[in-house]
């Protein structure tokens, strides 16, 4: 057997090139999501056998257009290709290019060339082109750019051997010499180009242009390059402009050239009498909002189902485990701490992947573009961008696949208001604890014969979340300095049925990338929780059933009774119970005492835990039944007061805390795993605690 | 009190003692950018698009808008690409659009991914001033919410059309911005698509070009959209201009309503006219006189002999002459005209002249007697001559007169000798026409030779242009190149100076005064010249030779037909500002050939801007402005003393 030859591969082009069409159908399943180191960015490798002989390695990397960059994604690219040494600099480069608008795409291309680097040109979209009425002459195309062209359709998969075929040959570098730096220049050029012993005159071009954006590049190195540009008047970036027009120029020659026919003016006039009625004044939007209540209640409810299934089983499993384990702390850990832990996990999957079919759908049919235009100028103004709508509203069934989807803004600051003001947008956890609470202090009456108050007051909890994401938007839009706008003017794509196979491997993706980065922070926080709650110093924990049986000798207590008393007592007494009556002082002025601070500490893991924790301490057994909670906190008495424990004022504070804490690890894990890091899941948590601690503390301190 | 007067006095006195400066130009190193633009001198003004200081850069960008030379394209593209201000970024699109060619195009496309409105929106409408119909999809499948980019698509659109460049995808989208939800700028670049659009592609815009003439708020809006009423169908068109003519309360819808009925049948197009002859707005019922003469050939309604009665003026009455001359050979109304004549004022013997030029059959050689007479008579009024020309000329080159062209000739050569320099530019443009095959009958080219003698560069660019070219016709030579003056009146700056912003002037006529506010930052050419033409009393007494109902009013002929100037000319100044109703704009037949003419528009006219300077606005009169006809006469133009801050 032949020894086996393993290539490295890039796939560079424009966003909404069909990079990814392409890299899913090269790679299939064969893929993985790393990290590129400081970014916000998923590196997404993949592996596909070229030949027989020839196995590559590729890499997916971010859209780009041209080699300065503007974003933190596009700067990565280029610190790659301009650097020889980098572990991810590729043995050839796959350009992939629109074919329907190939005038946009080359220059980028060009660039390559002028690097000295293997590339081949991917035309895409040769169904459009030939729906178009475009005729190309791609062998005269080759010959004018002195590179490999092939014709592919990523999404149909088609011209795929083609492509690796020119992949598995050694790929030359193409002897065209586009751009020449100006005379002027050339001086400064040269010292560079033999200091750092670079391939290409244009290499060294861009070491003077844009050193900064090099972050390979030592101090040394830096200082070098500073010295000579000083020295030949080199002023960085002036010559970017006489570039680009320079490289049009160029284009233009190659197109005119190439190009046999024209695209006929009105081939898209189908997509365009669609767009009349998506994009129309009114329709549009009533159709977008009709959609956006179909992925809404799809998420809320549709995934309903496989949770309870997945609640259901995981439930089964511990108290299994539970039973059949040998007892001792070890396998308490599995059967209490691990099992529902991933349960916790795996809870979340079905949401994810219902929410990420549609929006891969959205994306892949062109709609999502419209969404953009129809909701972008509103959305605007509170410094996001037309794409936040959908994660937002998805927001109200549950945070973790909304922030997931915030993917699909482009612009970051855009994304990240978006990913901070998402948890604040009430979701599905949060309304047993509403329910619960409502029923408790708001009457059960109706005004004018049919508005019920409890009704009224849920949705005014959905509003006060809304409006508070919405103002947090507007501070955040102020604090960061949103000024560029993310959107002014934008092409429509052509409508297209959506290629199912990526729409699984979005699903997929996304589904691994919650598993395997939030999943880690979610078990570990589960356990650390778990063990709050269920341990406490050793000697009352240990005697916690006869110092329960001694205080309730006069009781007559049945051994249910029995058995929910000493599951009080024990939480009571556990570190959680020591941290909630610690807590006491600093939550009091809210109107909560430390039974309601174990439940604060202990829905930390979902906010629905509260009921259950609250029908633990209340020695209520099983949280099932809603109407026995309530009656029971209804009966709490307040010890300093005499009167009810759970006043409205105590019952109003306690919803306008759970309506704007960050009361979710695995909320916070998805903002560390999007966001790349800490420092933003902290401030959220810092900013929505804050803000619930303070609104709170009004509402309790107004109304008692 | 008191004290406060003299506190005042004092500080007025102070100012005067030492003048501060009263306009930007104090500024030496912008002088000298304006001095090198006026000198259209590319590759020293380049070198200040690198200058340190963003004013000097923004005003040098805008200069190469006025100097439109290819060679600063790549400096410009890369002012556009890359300077860190926002306003030279925008000038330097500008000028890109004015200047065109394939190197504005390759910087003005890649320039779309600026993210600055206002950048963004000069870049759309100068890409619709330059791109070619392959590049088309770059415009026209562009989408924004924003409205000021919407403005530019607009725009660019409309340029586009006028450009013969636009698809039906780009009337579609025309078409979608006339609605109501888009600005008034948008709207109004959206209709003039399809009023200065000469044809248009695909369908499905007329519900909307309807809606928005009889429904625009804007009366702009509506004008330009009842302009594009000549690309509907016919019937249908003729139905809502009809319903327009009788309800629109703004006169130049109804001028403009009634200027349409030119592209349709007049039979059918009879009751609007004649609706438009009886409008209360003389305008209005010049317009339709004009539309009715212009289409009268074969009309057989009965309206018109009654209406030549009613005529409302003379310029009305003289235009239905013509046209009854044109509906019915045999009309004898030869004498009648000739009896008016002998009474008539200047300028309405040159309307009656050019309706005398459409007699026809027997009484045709009686008219062509008295107007040749007319034209050899060195007594007459230059108005009157050069109105006589033009109508030999029209006689000469209408299929179907009895006069032969030999007949003619003898007149033209006499009358060239005479050696007026209108007339020999009006009869230069017939020597050159095909159809009269000049070039069999004239050999002897001397008196050609002789006319060409007398005229000189700036003054007679006017005639010498059609002279040179009818010369090179009849010699079989190649059509010459355009002409072009050369730069020979510099600016007086120590004048500009002294030029306060703002600067009045008021101008008296009889039916009131006009007051115009000199825009010395924009075009600091053009309104010295003004303003020193006014210190010496040169309009006191000129006439308004020119106004065509809802487009301009013209003044500032030294001879009062329009073919007059001085021994100099000035350059173009083109800024960013547009022509609306009340600009001022210097006249010129062609870029940087401005002298002494100007002229006040009545409403929008947006395929002046970026060819014609505007150097000053109305501030008051435009109901005077209005009610300005052809012959009313400038009592004096004199400048205002303007309190200095």
């Amino acid at each position: 057997m032949a020894t086996q030859k393993r290539l490295k591969i890039a796939l560079v082009g424009k966003p909404n090139s069909g990079k990814s069409s392409l890299f899913n159908q090269l790679t299939g399943l064969n893929q993985k999501i790393g990290n590129f180191p400081g970014i916000t960015v998923d590196k997404r490798i993949g592996f596909c056998q070229l030949d027989e002989n020839t196995s590559a390695e590729i890499i997916d990397l971010p859209g780009i257009y041209s080699l300065y960059p503007r974003t933190l994604d596009e700067k990565i690219v280029v610190e790659i290709l301009t650097n020889r040494k980098n572990e991810n600099f590729p043995d050839c480069i796959a350009v992939i290019a629109d074919a329907t608008n190939l005038k946009n795409c080359l220059l980028l291309l060009t660039q390559l060339i002028d690097l000295g680097l293997p590339v081949v040109l991917a035309l895409n979209m040769m169904d459009l082109v030939a729906k178009s009425g475009l005729s190309l002459d791609v062998k005269k195309l080759s010959k004018q750019l002195d590179i490999p062209v092939v014709m592919i359709n990523a999404r149909q998969g088609l011209g795929l051997d083609g492509l690796k075929n020119k992949l598995t040959e050694q790929v030359k570098v193409s002897d065209r010499k586009i751009f020449q730096p100006l005379n002027e220049v050339v001086v400064a050029v040269d010292e560079i180009q033999t200091h750092f012993n670079l391939a290409t005159s244009y290499e060294a071009f861009q070491y003077l242009q844009q050193p900064e954006n090099l972050l390979f590049l030592s101090s040394d190195d830096r200082t070098f390059i500073k010295t000579v540009a000083s020295q030949q008047n080199f002023c960085p970036h002036k010559y970017q402009g006489a570039e680009t027009i320079h490289r049009y120029g160029f284009i233009q020659e190659v197109l005119d050239a190439v190009i046999i026919k024209s695209a006929a003016q009105d081939w898209r006039s189908t997509s365009r009498r669609l767009d009349r009625i998506l994009t129309h004044k009114i329709w549009g939007y009533l159709i977008f909002f009709t959609l956006l209540f179909v992925i809404f209640q799809s998420v809320f409810a549709l995934a309903q189902i496989p949770m309870d299934a997945i609640d259901r089983g995981f439930a089964d499993l511990s108290g299994f485990l539970s039973k059949r384990l040998p007892g001792g702390p070890l396998f308490e850990l599995i059967s209490s701490g691990i099992v529902p832990g991933i349960g916790g996990i795996i809870i979340f999957i079905p949401q994810i992947a219902i929410l990420f079919a549609f929006i891969s759908i959205l994306e892949e049919t062109g709609y999502m573009s419209r969404v953009v235009f129809l909701m972008d100028k509103i959305m605007r103004k509170f410094g996001m961008s037309g794409r936040s709508v959908v994660p937002l509203i998805s927001g109200m069934a549950c945070a973790i696949p909304a922030i997931m989807a915030t993917r699909t803004i482009d612009n970051w600051k855009d994304r990240l208001i978006t990913i901070f003001v998402t948890p604040l947008m009430s979701c599905s956890a949060r309304l047993p604890v509403f329910a619960i609470l409502v029923a408790l202090i708001v009457p059960h009456e109706r005004v004018l014969g049919f508005i019920s108050l409890q009704g009224v007051a849920l949705m005014g909890l959905y509003l006060l979340g809304f409006f508070a994401a919405m103002f947090s938007a507007l501070l955040m839009k102020a604090i960061i300095k949103v000024s560029e706008r993310s959107y002014l003017i934008m092409e429509m794509p052509t409508y297209r049925m959506p290629k199912w196979s990526n729409v699984g491997y979005t699903i997929i993706e996304k589904t691994k990338a919650f598993v395997f980065e939030a999943g880690k922070i979610i078990i570990a926080v589960s356990i650390i929780l778990w063990v709050l709650a269920s341990y406490g110093p050793k000697e009352v924990m240990d005697n916690a059933r006869a110092t329960v049986q001694n205080e309730s000798t006069n009781l007559r207590l049945t051994k249910e009774g029995f058995e929910n008393k000493v599951a009080a007592y024990k939480l009571e007494h556990s570190y959680a119970g020591i941290m909630g009556k610690w807590m006491e002082p600093v939550i009091r002025p809210l109107g909560f005492d430390w039974k309601i601070g174990i439940a604060l500490i202990t829905s930390f893991a979902a906010r629905e835990v509260f009921v259950s924790t609250i029908a633990t301490i209340y020695s209520l057994g099983s949280a099932d039944d809603n109407a026995t909670i309530k009656e029971r906190l209804k009966d709490e008495v307040n010890a300093e007061t005499g009167g009810p424990r759970f006043t409205p004022a105590v019952g109003f504070s306690l919803l306008v805390f759970y309506t704007f804490a960050m009361q979710c690890m695995s909320t916070l894990a998805i903002v560390k795993r999007e966001t790349k890091g800490w420092k933003w899941p902290m401030i959220q948590l810092i900013y929505m605690t804050g803000l619930a601690y303070v609104s709170a503390l009004i509402v309790y301190q107004v109304l008692s | 009190m008191r004290k406060l007067l003299i506190i005042t006095l004092l500080a007025a006195l102070a100012c005067s003692t030492k003048t501060p400066p009263v306009n930007k130009f104090s500024d030496a190193v912008l002088v000298k950018i304006y001095d090198l633009k006026d000198r259209r001198q590319t590759d020293s003004l380049i070198n200040f698009l690198s200058s340190e200081n963003p004013v000097y850069r923004r005003e040098t960008a805008l200069a190469f808008a006025s100097v439109q030379d290819s060679a600063a394209s790549l400096a410009l593209g890369t002012s556009l690409l890359e300077d860190p201000d926002t306003l030279v970024k925008r000038n330097a699109a500008f000028a890109l659009g004015q200047t065109g060619g394939t190197q504005a195009v390759n910087a003005l496309i890649p320039s779309l991914e600026n993210k600055e409105r206002v950048v963004l929106r000069e870049v759309l409408e100068a890409l619709g001033k330059t791109i070619e119909r392959n590049d088309l999809a770059v415009l026209s499948q562009l989408q924004s919410d924003d409205s000021l980019i919407q403005e530019g698509l607009a725009a660019g659109f409309y340029h586009l059309g006028v450009r013969k460049k636009a698809d039906s995808v780009v009337t579609r989208r025309a078409a979608t911005f006339l609605t109501n939800r888009f600005s008034v700028k948008t709207r109004l670049a959206a209709a003039s698509y399809f009023a200065r659009s000469s044809t248009i592609e695909g369908r499905g815009y007329e519900e909307k070009l309807i809606a928005a003439a009889q429904q625009d708020k804007s009366s702009d809006v509506r004008m330009a959209a009842v302009r594009g009423f000549r690309h509907l169908e016919q019937s249908e068109a003729l139905y809502i201009l009809n319903e327009i003519i009788e309800s629109d309360l703004d006169y130049r819808v109804r001028v403009n309503a009634v200027s349409a009925g030119r592209y349709f049948s007049i039979t059918e197009a009879e009751g609007l006219l004649f609706k438009g002859l009886k409008d209360s707005v003389e305008m209005v019922r010049v317009a339709a006189a004009e539309v009715i003469n212009s289409n009268g050939e074969g009309y057989k309604g009965k309206l018109l002999h009654p209406a030549i009665n009613d005529a409302s003026s003379p310029r009305v009455k003289s235009n239905l002459y013509s046209a009854f001359f044109k509906t019915n050979p045999k009309a004898g109304i030869v004498e009648e005209i000739v009896r008016i004549y002998s009474k008539a004022s200047s300028y309405y013997k040159s309307d009656l002249l050019l309706a005398l030029g459409e007699a026809r059959g027997s009484h045709e050689t009686n008219a062509f007697e008295f107007i040749y007479g007319e034209l050899l008579n060195d007594k007459n009024d230059k108005v009157v001559r050069s109105s006589a020309a033009a109508a030999l000329v029209s006689m000469n080159t209408r299929k179907g007169t009895k006069i032969p062209a030999s007949e003619f000739l003898k007149i033209y050569k006499q009358a060239i000798l005479q050696s007026d320099v209108a007339v020999t530019g009006i009869v230069s443009v017939a020597l050159m026409d095909k159809s009269l095959n000049y070039k069999e009958e004239i050999k002897d080219l001397s008196f050609l030779y002789e006319a060409k003698a007398k005229l000189s560069l700036p003054k007679d660019i006017e005639s010498l242009q059609p002279l040179e070219n009818s010369i090179a016709y009849l010699e079989g030579k190649d059509k010459p190149a355009a002409l072009k003056n050369d730069y020979n009146h510099p600016i007086d700056w120590t004048f500009v100076k002294t030029i306060p912003l703002n600067q009045l002037v008021e101008i008296r006529t009889k039916k009131g005064t006009i007051v115009l506010r000199m825009l010395v930052a924009e075009a600091p050419g053009s309104v010295a010249n003004f303003l020193t033409l006014v210190k010496q009393k040169y309009f006191d007494g000129k006439f308004f030779h020119r106004v065509v109902p809802n487009f301009v009013i013209q003044s500032g002929c030294n001879r009062g037909d329009g073919f007059g100037s001085e021994d100099y000319s000035i350059r173009s100044e083109f800024s960013m500002r547009r022509y609306s109703t009340g600009s001022v704009g210097m006249a010129s037949a062609g870029k940087d050939t401005e002298g002494t003419q100007w002229f006040i528009t009545h409403s929008n006219t947006p395929h002046l801007d970026g060819r014609y300077t505007i150097f000053a606005e109305t501030m008051k009169g435009m109901n005077v402005v209005h009610k300005i006809e052809v012959g009313d006469k400038i009592l004096d133009v004199t400048v205002k003393n303007i309190l200095k801050r």
